[in-house]
């Protein structure tokens, strides 16, 4: 069901940006050197993989900032920040405790328990943004860093939790549309992986992100 | 020349800040909680030696009780040194753990003290432990509104943050059981259950002490015949 909502949004995406594409790309970057554009956005994660087996619910709470400059006519490169909070409470049984215990001893423990995670990326990021003759940007982009991580679980009167630095990967389909006087409308979908690093697992989300955007690059 | 620094360094503070508000905020990340009673701060731990054929065991003994009055089984306030609980829900714990052990099939027997010669499979004991903790607050944010003052002595609009320190106590208890096979005159434990949360209403009343118990033997499948 997953992959037929990613393939789904996806293909809405490209259709789009296919359509308007029979025209032809091109700028009106002025010579005097890399345009600025930025984003602030509001970002809706869903949670996938290890991500979803420890929180089940969509995130609500994400807001990230994306800054990048032309560095070509259709070519920008910049960085992305933001910063997403995946919250589930939960009452269940786990067969596990924070820290381990002695080989060959099973441990349940039951309880209402508090599962966060707080995502914090850190991406270098390069994105391949055309634009159209009617000022839409379709764009296309990878970020590459890492994200801070910190997961929790509160379970009873205890609270756990690690943070740690993890290696990160995030392609990201979307599009800027102007809207007047250098500033539009940013939509785009973020895969977000961050890898297996410092003692926490491999998280995986889908991000929806929808901002406004700014700059002469627009 | 400043003209054309300028531009440089608004652009690495631009790239700074965020950085450095991501470090600030995971420092203190944001954990939501749903906890909304008193029942949310209770947890039931179990613990089990794996691999032990638990089948294989037939009959128990409880200190105290016996199949004739199972509801008079000893516990001992491990918090004091082992003086014998002696609540209104100590009758309450008793029976309900009895019956868990007999529904797995296992099968009371008197204790030594009370003249039964023959030892049984397993015994069990029943603990309890009391803590009392104390904890300060201070909320220099405290009543951001509510300790708005209209007339602040200079006459404009302001904002009182007054600060207030909270000092709170809470007991925290938790009912042990343990369930140990004598072994060559050693007692050596092969399951164990932790009860543990606030002591506070509802949490000291016999149904939920019972269904807290039933909780620890339904997560521990493995018991039984």
């Amino acid at each position: 069901m997953k992959t037929f909502r990613l393939t789904a949004l996806a293909t809405v995406l490209l259709a789009s940006a296919g359509a308007s594409a029979q025209t032809y790309y091109y700028s009106d970057q002025a010579s005097s050197g890399p345009q600025f554009y930025g984003a602030v956005t509001y970002q809706l994660g869903i949670p996938i993989g290890n991500t979803y087996n420890y929180v089940q619910d969509v995130s609500w709470r994400g807001i990230g900032l994306d800054l990048q400059w032309m560095v070509k006519p259709t070519l920008s490169v910049g960085v992305a920040f933001g910063w997403n909070v995946f919250y589930e409470n939960v009452t269940t049984t786990i067969n596990t405790v924070p820290g381990g215990v002695p080989s060959g001893t099973g441990v349940s423990i039951y309880g209402n328990q508090d599962r966060n995670f707080n995502f914090f990326p850190l991406l270098a990021d390069v994105r391949f943004v055309p634009k159209l003759k009617n000022g839409v940007r379709p764009f296309l982009g990878v970020g590459v860093g890492g994200y801070i991580t910190t997961q929790q679980l509160g379970i009873g009167l205890y609270s756990f939790s690690q943070t740690a630095f993890q290696f990160g990967l995030a392609p990201e389909l979307g599009v800027i549309i102007p809207v007047e006087g250098g500033a539009g409308i940013q939509i785009s979908f973020r895969y977000n992986m961050a890898f297996a690093g410092g003692g926490i697992s491999f998280q995986q989300w889908l991000g929806m992100n929808v901002g406004v955007a700014w700059g002469p690059g627009i | 020349m400043r003209q054309l620094h300028r531009p440089a360094r608004a652009r690495w503070t631009v790239l700074a800040l965020p950085i450095v508000g991501a470090v600030v905020a995971a420092g203190a990340a944001c954990y939501p909680t749903g906890v909304d009673s008193i029942t949310d701060y209770n947890t039931v731990t179990t613990a089990y030696k794996q691999g032990y054929d638990f089948a294989a065991l037939s009959t128990y003994s409880v200190p105290g009780a016996t199949p004739a009055n199972p509801g008079n089984c000893v516990i001992k306030d491990l918090s004091d040194g082992g003086t014998v609980v002696n609540s209104a829900n100590a009758s309450t714990i008793c029976t309900t753990v009895i019956n868990q052990f007999n529904a797995l099939g296992y099968t009371l027997v008197a204790d030594g003290l009370s003249g039964n010669n023959v030892p049984p499979s397993f015994v069990v004991t029943l603990g309890f432990i009391s803590q009392q903790y104390t904890a300060w607050v201070s909320y220099p944010w405290y009543g951001y509104w509510g300790g708005y003052y209209p007339g602040y002595p200079w006459g404009g609009w302001g904002i009182y943050y007054p600060y207030y320190t909270y000092a709170y106590s809470y007991k925290v208890g938790t009912i042990l059981i343990d369930m140990d096979v004598p072994d060559a005159g050693a007692m050596e434990g092969e399951w164990g259950a932790a009860l543990n949360g606030l002591q506070a209403s509802p949490n000291n009343t016999p149904a939920v002490i019972q269904s807290y118990i039933v909780q620890a033997f339904t997560q521990s499948p493995y018991l039984g015949k």
